[in-house]
């Protein structure tokens, strides 16, 4: 337990000390001081666009941030042979531990951060409501799943590129599986395809089933039960992502 | 606490990267690993700390199978040609790997070994290449091993550099840790090392003392036999 205290510790030092960390937070402001202008133009619906886009904003910037410093800083370890180093010191499933409860803080941190600068914003325009934090918080479900779904790939992929293009892909993909199972009723006659299609809904990370935009946009928020099966669901997938990665990862050349 | 290699064999593949090897390096001596480029030397010694697992054959450590346990208790690793995080100092990165461990030295007194004590707070981006090699076997050293496994310990050293990573490893020597080392520099492997093992083409082409391998080859410079033994083999 130490040993993944102070590897989570060393991995999030190192992390929140990248440029990309501040720089993600710079282009975060820059955006939401565009949603700012955007909800100026639109007239009568000002409140609901500088919520929407807010969360908007800090779900796409957070994303950049933890795919991208997450999938690099993994492939580093790789490259630059501290990962021999680290696991002459630790098993491979704490480190792997170790690397995502790091990423996980940093996207605590990151939403900390980005979500102030969100409600300052929102009460300067009169728009602020206390649910807006459960709107962040939905988010960091969502990204903690991705920094897991992340990990995945990173185990699974010979590239940083691929294993990054292959978090996106699923994550939008998961963003979108609704929809697309509603159009897949509709249009597809086939049950066979309808089944395969279901089956691998249930596969894919549930992300819109998370995601609170549209609610919070009208003021509205989901009970205690929402709260609980989404934080259930997130652990069990994580779970579930981080037993398959450390599988691969514990497989040695 | 000796280690035994006994028939080691290690494809990727179906290239076979160590073939058949078998050997025993004792207590407290200092093994060579020597062997031209890509002959197997590096996945020979990450096979030692268990980061490669190996198709056939088996490691001893004082007689048990060797295992990641024992690695993480008993061996400290210094891989070639490393990059430690850069955004953050020595210190932290030596402290955060030190806090978990039971019998670790403290991170001031292994950087004071290797000379690093007044670039200790400034971050490790700003290193030079030889005081990364200085801070690599600062973190093999700071579980205060038994064995240390170095990979091209003075890589990118300057001579300074490399006489005083030299002496530190015989001040390490003396207290009877077990070096396992692979280096290019053969002056320094005449002067240091007790035994040697050659490996080429994945093979163990030799392995003993200095002297019988230059008897061996009836020259007097061990690069030279060396040479006669890799072009023989």
């Amino acid at each position: 337990m130490k040993k993944l205290v102070q590897f989570i510790l060393l991995n999030f030092t190192d992390a929140l000390r990248e440029k990309l960390f501040v720089s993600v937070v710079f282009f975060f402001l820059i955006l939401l001081g565009l949603s700012f202008f955007l909800s100026v133009l639109s007239v009568g619906e000002s409140t609901r666009v500088l919520r929407g886009s807010g969360l908007s904003v800090m779900e796409i910037t957070g994303l950049l941030l933890i795919i991208i410093s997450f999938t690099f800083s993994f492939y580093r370890d790789k490259t630059s042979r501290m990962l021999e180093i680290y696991l002459s010191y630790v098993p491979r499933y704490v480190y792997t531990a170790s690397k995502v409860f790091a990423y996980i803080l940093i996207v605590f941190c990151y939403l900390l951060v980005a979500g102030l600068f969100w409600a300052g914003v929102l009460q300067l325009n009169s728009a602020f409501f206390w649910n807006s934090w459960a709107g962040i918080f939905s988010l960091f479900l969502k990204l903690c799943l991705a920094v897991f779904l992340s990990l995945f790939f990173c185990t699974l992929c010979s590239s940083p590129t691929l294993a990054l293009l292959s978090t996106i892909f699923i994550y939008f993909s998961g963003s979108i599986v609704s929809e697309a199972l509603r159009l897949a009723d509709i249009y597809f006659k086939s049950q066979l395809s309808k089944t395969v299609l279901f089956g691998l809904s249930y596969t894919l990370p549930n992300l819109d089933k998370l995601d609170l935009k549209y609610q919070l946009i009208y003021g509205q928020i989901p009970g205690y039960a929402f709260f609980g099966t989404a934080i259930i669901y997130t652990v069990c997938y994580c779970l579930f992502l981080w037993s398959v990665s450390t599988l691969f990862f514990s497989h040695k050349k | 606490m000796n280690i035994e290699i006994k028939n080691l064999n290690k494809f990727f593949n179906k290239f076979k990267a160590l073939d058949n090897i078998s050997f025993t390096i004792n207590e407290g001596e200092v093994f060579g690993i020597l062997g031209l480029n890509g002959a197997g030397k590096t996945t020979l010694l990450r096979c030692l700390v268990n980061f490669y697992s190996f198709n056939k054959g088996a490691i001893f450590f004082n007689g048990r199978p060797l295992t990641e346990s024992v690695v993480h208790s008993y061996f400290g690793y210094l891989p070639e040609d490393f990059q430690p995080p850069a955004h953050i100092n020595a210190l932290e990165l030596l402290t955060f790997l030190s806090r978990p461990l039971p019998s670790a030295l403290s991170p001031a007194a292994c950087l004071e070994m290797v000379g690093l004590v007044e670039a200790k707070n400034k971050k490790i981006a700003t290193y030079s290449r030889g005081m990364i090699q200085r801070l690599g076997l600062a973190i093999a050293l700071l579980k205060d091993p038994a064995v240390l496994v170095l990979d091209e310990p003075i890589l990118g050293l300057d001579v300074l550099g490399q006489k005083q990573i030299f002496t530190l490893l015989n001040t390490l020597h003396s207290k009877g840790k077990t070096i396992i080392l692979s280096t290019h520099i053969f002056p320094h492997i005449e002067l240091f090392c007790s035994r040697v093992g050659i490996v080429h083409h994945g093979k163990l082409a030799f392995a003993g003392e200095i002297p019988e391998l230059k008897t061996k080859h009836g020259v007097s410079y061990l690069e030279d036999a060396f040479l006669k033994e890799v072009e023989g083999a």
